[in-house]
This record gives C-alpha cells, sequence and structure tokens, in this order.
C-alpha cells in the first residue's frame, strides 16, 4: 500500500511548464519562482541562517537554470530545483568559509523570526516536547523528517535531493519514529491536559 | 506489507497513511484507509495515535508573502534580460512598469487627504510579518489587517488596527517620534516598546510585554506597566486594567495556542476567527473546558485533540465544523 500513485495535478503542472521552460518561456521560468520560492526560502534557512545569503542564492539559481543551455528533461522539477538550490548553498557557504569542512549541519533549531524576536530564556522552555524529540535526533533524520513533514516532499523527492536511495529514506522515517514514539504520542495528546 | 501488522511506527511510515491523515489522500487511498479502519475496531486506538502524531509532527511553514516574491523576481528578471543583451531602452521601461503594478497589485494603495495608505494583512490560519521603515516589526495574527501610511513624514507614525490582533515591536527613533495605534477608537501611545492589540470581540485589549505604553479612549487616559492588559470597552468611558500572564497573549508569536480552562465554547470563536469557519456546537458541550499548549495553524489538530480528550465526534467538512456528544455504536 506504500505505492505512491503521484496522479496529482500539480505534478503535471509542473512538467508542463517545465516543457514550456525548455522551450525558453519566460513565463514559466516565472511560474518555478513564484511556486517555489517559499520552500527554497525556508529550506535555506535550515541550512544557513543569513537570508540575504539564501535570498541571493534562490536568484542565482533561476538565473542559472535560464541560461543552462540545454537543460534536462526532468521528471520532477522540484526536486531538481531543491538539489540545485541546495548545491549552490552550499558551495557560496563554502566560499565565505562559513563551513568549515563541508559538512553540511542541518540545523532543526532555527528559530523563526518571531522566536529570534523574543530573548527571554524561559520562553525556550515552552518549547513542545516534540522539538525536544526532533533535537535529540541525528541531522541528517531531522532533515528527512523536515522534508517529510514541514515541506511534504515524498521519499522519492527527497531521496532525489539527499542523493540517496528511496529505501533508505523509508528506513530513516522508520528509525525516526521510532526514537520519537514517546515523545509524540506524549506530544500530542498528554500535553493537552484536561479538566472537566 | 500489511497494515493489518502495522506497528505505531509502520503506519507513521507509511507515505499512505501519512496523507490520509493529513487529509491529502488521492481519493483511492482514502477510501482504502477509510474501509480499513471501518474494518478493524481492534485497531482504531493505535490508529488515532498514529494519525494524531502524523497532524503533531506536519506543519506549514510560513509563506513569504506575493511582494517580496515579486520584488525578487523582478532582479532575476532583470539579470536574465542583461544576459540576453537585446534592445534595452524599452525593455527596461517595461520592467520598472511591471515591477509597479505588481507591488500595488500586491498591497493595495488607497489615497485620502494625499495621503497614501498601504495595507497589510494576514489570511485565515496564518501569520505575516511587517517589518515598517523605521525598523518597527508589526506581527498579524490570522485574519488581521493594519493600515500604515506609505511614507511617514516628520510627524507621529501612526498604524491602524483595521481587523483582528497584532503584535507591535516599535523602535525608537532618534528625535524620539512617537507611535501610536489605533484600533476603534482607542489610542495606544507608544515610545519604544512591545505589546499586543486585540480587536477580535467587541472590545479592544491591550497587553504590554515591555517598555510603557499609553491607552487612551475618549477622555480616559490609563498607563500600563508590562505585565498588564487594558480592555476598553468602545461604548464605555471606563477602561479596566488586570495583570496577566504574558505569555499566554502572545503565545501565538511562537505559533502556539495555549488553552486554560479554556470553554469549548471559547474555543469555537477563537477556531472561527482564526481560520475563517462555521462551528456547530452542542449546546450541552459549550461549558465542557480544554488546557493545554498546540501548534497555531493546524485546525485539524486541535479538532483530533478535542475529539480525543472529550470522546466527541468532530466533524470538518468545507468551512464547517461540526462539534457533537458521540452517538456509541460499536462500543
Amino acid at each position: 500500500m506504500d505505492t505512491n500513485l503521484h496522479i496529482d495535478e500539480d505534478f503535471s503542472e509542473d512538467k508542463d511548464h517545465w516543457t514550456r521552460l525548455l522551450k525558453k518561456e519566460k513565463a514559466a521560468l516565472a511560474y518555478f519562482f513564484r511556486k517555489y520560492y517559499s520552500l527554497l526560502f525556508n529550506y535555506g534557512l535550515k541550512i544557513c541562517r543569513d537570508e540575504r545569503l539564501v535570498e541571493d542564492t534562490i536568484q542565482d539559481v533561476f538565473v542559472k537554470i535560464w541560461n543552462t543551455r540545454n537543460l534536462p528533461e526532468v521528471t520532477n522539477p522540484k526536486s531538481y530545483v531543491l538539489i540545485i538550490f541546495k548545491n549552490a548553498l552550499l558551495d557560496k557557504l563554502k566560499e565565505a568559509k562559513k563551513l568549515g569542512s563541508g559538512t553540511f549541519t542541518f540545523d532543526h533549531d532555527t528559530e523563526s523570526i518571531q522566536e529570534k524576536i523574543i530573548e527571554d530564556e524561559s520562553m525556550r522552555a515552552v518549547r513542545t516536547q516534540i522539538d525536544i524529540g526532533l533535537d535529540l535526533l541525528p541531522a541528517r533524520q531531522r532533515e528527512i523528517l523536515y522534508l517529510r513533514f514541514y515541506n511534504d516532499l515524498d521519499y522519492q523527492e527527497i531521496a532525489d535531493v539527499l542523493g540517496i536511495n528511496y529505501q533508505s529514506v523509508r528506513n530513516s522515517i522508520h528509525e525516526s519514529m521510532k526514537k520519537l514514539r514517546k515523545t509524540i504520542v506524549l506530544g500530542s495528546i498528554i500535553l493537552v491536559q484536561y479538566l472537566f | 506489507m500489511n497494515p493489518e501488522t502495522y506497528s505505531l511506527e509502520d503506519y507513521l511510515t507509511d507515505q499512505s497513511f501519512q496523507k490520509w491523515a493529513k487529509g491529502t489522500a488521492s481519493i483511492a487511498e482514502h477510501n482504502f484507509w477509510n474501509d480499513f479502519y471501518e474494518n478493524h475496531p481492534e485497531k482504531h486506538e493505535l490508529i488515532r495515535q498514529a494519525k494524531v502524531s502524523v497532524l503533531s509532527l506536519s506543519r506549514t511553514e510560513s509563506q513569504v508573502d506575493q511582494a517580496t516574491i515579486e520584488l525578487s523576481w523582478k532582479t532575476v528578471e532583470a539579470r536574465i534580460d542583461e544576459s540576453s543583451k537585446k534592445p534595452i531602452q524599452l525593455r527596461r521601461w517595461m520592467a520598472y512598469a511591471a515591477m509597479i503594478v505588481a507591488v500595488a497589485s500586491a498591497l493595495f494603495f488607497f489615497k485620502s487627504e494625499k495621503v497614501t495608505y498601504v495595507r497589510y494583512s494576514a489570511g485565515y490560519g496564518q501569520t505575516s510579518k511587517v517589518n515598517l521603515s523605521d525598523g518597527t516589526l508589526i506581527t498579524l495574527n490570522a485574519n488581521s489587517s493594519v493600515k500604515v501610511a506609505a511614507q511617514w513624514e516628520d510627524g507621529p507614525r501612526e498604524v491602524w488596527l483595521e481587523s483582528g490582533e497584532a503584535f507591535f515591536e516599535v523602535s525608537k527613533t532618534k528625535d524620539k517620534q512617537p507611535f501610536y495605534v489605533y484600533s476603534d477608537g482607542v489610542q495606544v501611545k507608544v515610545l519604544g516598546t512591545e505589546f499586543n492589540v486585540n480587536r477580535r470581540s467587541d472590545d479592544t485589549r491591550v497587553m504590554l510585554r515591555e517598555g510603557k505604553v499609553q491607552v487612551s479612549h475618549v477622555n480616559v487616559h490609563t498607563t500600563l506597566v508590562p505585565g498588564e492588559m487594558a480592555i476598553v470597552n468602545p461604548r464605555s468611558a471606563h477602561i479596566n486594567v488586570t495583570s496577566v500572564d504574558v505569555s499566554k497573549y502572545d503565545s501565538w508569536l511562537r505559533n502556539k495556542i495555549i488553552f486554560e480552562n479554556t470553554s469549548l465554547k471559547e474555543v469555537s470563536k477563537i477556531i472561527e476567527a482564526h481560520y475563517g469557519v462555521t462551528t456547530y456546537l452542542d449546546e450541552a458541550l459549550m461549558n465542557r473546558e480544554i488546557s493545554g499548549e498546540l501548534p497555531n495553524g493546524n485546525l485539524e489538530l486541535l479538532l483530533n485533540a478535542i475529539e480525543i480528550i472529550h470522546d466527541l465526534n468532530i466533524t470538518y467538512k468545507g468551512d464547517r465544523v461540526t462539534i457533537h456528544e458521540k452517538i456509541s455504536q460499536s462500543n
């Protein structure tokens, strides 16, 4: 039952636009830019907190896609754009020496901008059990959960973006769920105590 | 693998199950899991647990606002046009014209008394942030809007809360220009501070987190210290001030929704204001209470939690939420 039917309209719309992009239609590029900007921006902020750098990289990526002479006919434009973006961002970080050996530290604890403002340390204690559980996972497992549950990428897309195989993604999720078992069940039910 | 022998982790790892739990499954998947659930009463508890777990893990990340994306796209477009080295003069001009149109349509400008105003709003189930030119940050809660002059001259800085709820972090300016927030006839005067204004109910509620504000209505003035909330009814000349737990009133900034002995009647009002749905609640259930903390912006999760805690039957279809006592059949 774990088959991925993937016949959603959204997907075929992406493929249509990719075909139009191959024919150098600028409107098709704009379509992808508007559609995936938020996804790329949020994902980028998980890798590095420099909003300016993330935005610049998004722009570079789209200029680069436009200027690429022989764009491949990809099956899934979303993963393609994500991969290019991630590589571009990591390259930039390496260049800026913000990243030591080129290792990728996936940061779950990106405080959203709202949270950044709150400097009160005691507020941190308010974070839900789930967040604490997530923090205890290795970065790679956290990244996979993030891509699945925050960004709604399917296992194949995650595999493409991370350059690993489908089964590894599935195994990672299964393992994370095992580790999170206590906290997610507690977090989702018991945290909401009740009084009649 | 066979769902009949699934452990909790197995359900949580099954993509099709995840989609069913989130309500994004295809029709075939949807039918499969509904049938499976129906036919396996002994699995009900496990499946519900798994379903709530999927929902509590899932979040919708904040979307970058349209105007920002459009401006960013114009930069990309300009760079593309530059590199293709076609006749420039007209194209440049067109790019700028397009930029103006894009911003205008995204922000909605309107004019009165020679001042141009910009309206910022957040839709149902989302919050959004507005950076003003003086460095002030406004965070809008779901279904809320503010109006601001497009350009501030030397005079006072003024913001109108037109609907809903907003949190203000006002920055101090060199010449200590005063900052005012107006909400339904209530005026809040500020000098560099953090506070929340809520006009969802009939009254306006001003909660101060840091600094100092003066709240005025008609001829009544009162000054708040941090941790105090002023409640102003537009039809009375009286301002009520109470001490409150700040973290309860600004929890929405951290994408949390906190209930503390909150009656289901109040909960349904909050749901309606935040998500733009209509709720139907059994009279007999109105005084049931819930306490606890949940991620904001996830109506399904909230409904699921209420359903489980009070053992109710909640349906959510279209923009209608119905909350009923459960009619026991299988038990």
